[in-house]
């Protein structure tokens, strides 16, 4: 969307999301990833603001050496806040501001993998990204069923078939599937990732995955999980930024370098699977005649889950609000 | 700031030595303000402050109070 964001962590933990846009002449801040010591400095006259986002320092602001200003508050020139949330390993911002807190939105599916709300770590080597000719909602659809498990991954259909699956489909928020029947890597070599902390035993050999409306396709495993957001570049085309989380130990040692390039190299098969299908329905989906579909009350259960949520979205966006309407006649009868 | 001293700050600022960078400034600003000149003072002492601030050096603070004496703050 072009808006310049900066995502911070500061001493205490702590995510804070900004517009990375200095207040006094609209510079860029940071341009690159780098280690923030103790304050941003923006590049051009060197206003200075701490991790919190408030502005600390205005070098010469009102001549030089002389540094403050009756004119300059630095209590009113703070970095404009961002509302962001954290959960497994995705930071998700509201830009406009008028959404859904991002606790209340999260409650549901943080509820569900509670033994997931920990701290989750991403190797050097844990990531890919895929160029996908297909609108990101098709990518959403797509990884909400497990319908077309058996014929787009016959590699992973061989363990988990489609009849270990079954849908997430109770909520309004996100959809999808989870399986009965996961299998760790390195079973039989000896090594595997080891487990995240408290993990119970429901997650022995389940697996879940859903799609967190808009654009975040989420897996959870007990040994590992992954994001890929969804980055929707035009009408037909989306990057897909996919990360795989683990334990600290998992994500850094070297010892298990071997077990997550395997691991990686095992899910970008399954996602490089799904090209041929979602650009497929990208190029359906241009016939004239097309009517929208015919779900299975069955099988597809998931994906209408995101059907209703896009629709009511879209129509929420289309319903003046009534305020507006009045202040649209107040004008009018001036 | 004499010119050898101008060659020095070009040098540390080349090799991102940022306590040399600071550690010059401030050395500037001593000198300016035992000449009684308290804006060239406060202007180094407040490049030295910036500079020690974002690397989180130790000298930020002290930068900070003298020109905070100065009422340049």
């Amino acid at each position: 969307m072009g808006m310049p964001l900066l995502l911070v962590r500061d001493h205490e933990g702590e995510i804070g999301l900004f517009q990375n846009t200095c207040r006094h002449r609209g510079m860029i801040l940071v341009h690159e990833a780098t280690h923030i010591r103790r304050v941003i400095r923006c590049p051009y006259h060197s206003w200075c603001y701490d991790l919190k986002g408030e502005l600390k320092a205005t070098p010469h602001v009102g001549g030089p050496g002389r540094n403050s200003h009756e004119a300059i508050r630095l209590d009113d020139l703070g970095l404009v806040r961002i509302r962001a949330g954290e959960f497994l390993g995705v930071v998700f911002a509201n830009i406009s501001g008028n959404a859904p807190s991002f606790d209340q939105s999260i409650a549901q599916l943080k509820s569900r993998w509670a033994d997931f709300d920990q701290d989750v770590f991403c190797g050097t080597d844990s990531s890919s990204t895929l160029n996908v000719r297909t609108n990101w909602k098709l990518a959403v659809e797509n990884y909400c069923e497990s319908y077309h498990l058996p014929w787009i991954h016959p590699g992973l259909n061989a363990y988990s078939k489609l009849a270990d699956h079954y849908n997430i489909d109770d909520r309004p928020g996100y959809s999808g599937q989870g399986t009965r029947v996961y299998r760790q890597l390195g079973v039989e070599g000896g090594t595997r990732f080891p487990d995240f902390d408290g993990i119970s035993d429901a997650w022995n050999t389940a697996g879940e995955y859903v799609s967190l409306f808009p654009n975040v396709l989420l897996g959870v495993h007990r040994d590992h999980c992954f994001a890929m957001v969804l980055e929707p570049v035009r009408i037909d085309h989306t990057v897909e930024h996919l990360r795989l989380f683990y334990t600290e130990e998992a994500a850094s040692e070297e010892r298990f370098a071997p077990l997550r390039r395997e691991n990686l190299n095992l899910w970008s098969v399954v996602f490089n699977e799904d090209i041929s299908v979602v650009e497929g329905m990208q190029r359906g989906r241009q016939g004239i005649y097309f009517d929208g579909g015919h779900f299975s009350p069955v099988m597809d259960a998931s994906t209408a889950v995101f059907h209703r949520w896009v629709a009511q979205t879209l129509d929420d966006a289309c319903s003046p609000e009534p305020i507006q309407t009045q202040a649209l006649i107040d004008a009018r009868t001036r | 700031m004499p010119a050898p001293a101008e060659t020095l700050l070009k040098r540390a600022l080349a090799a991102d030595d940022h306590a040399e960078v600071v550690r010059l400034y401030t050395a500037a600003a001593d000198q300016a303000e035992l000449s009684n000149n308290i804006d060239e003072a406060s202007f180094f002492l407040t490049q030295g402050w910036i500079l020690a601030l974002q690397h989180d050096l130790a000298d930020s603070q002290t930068l900070q109070q003298r020109l905070y004496q100065l009422g340049r703050l």
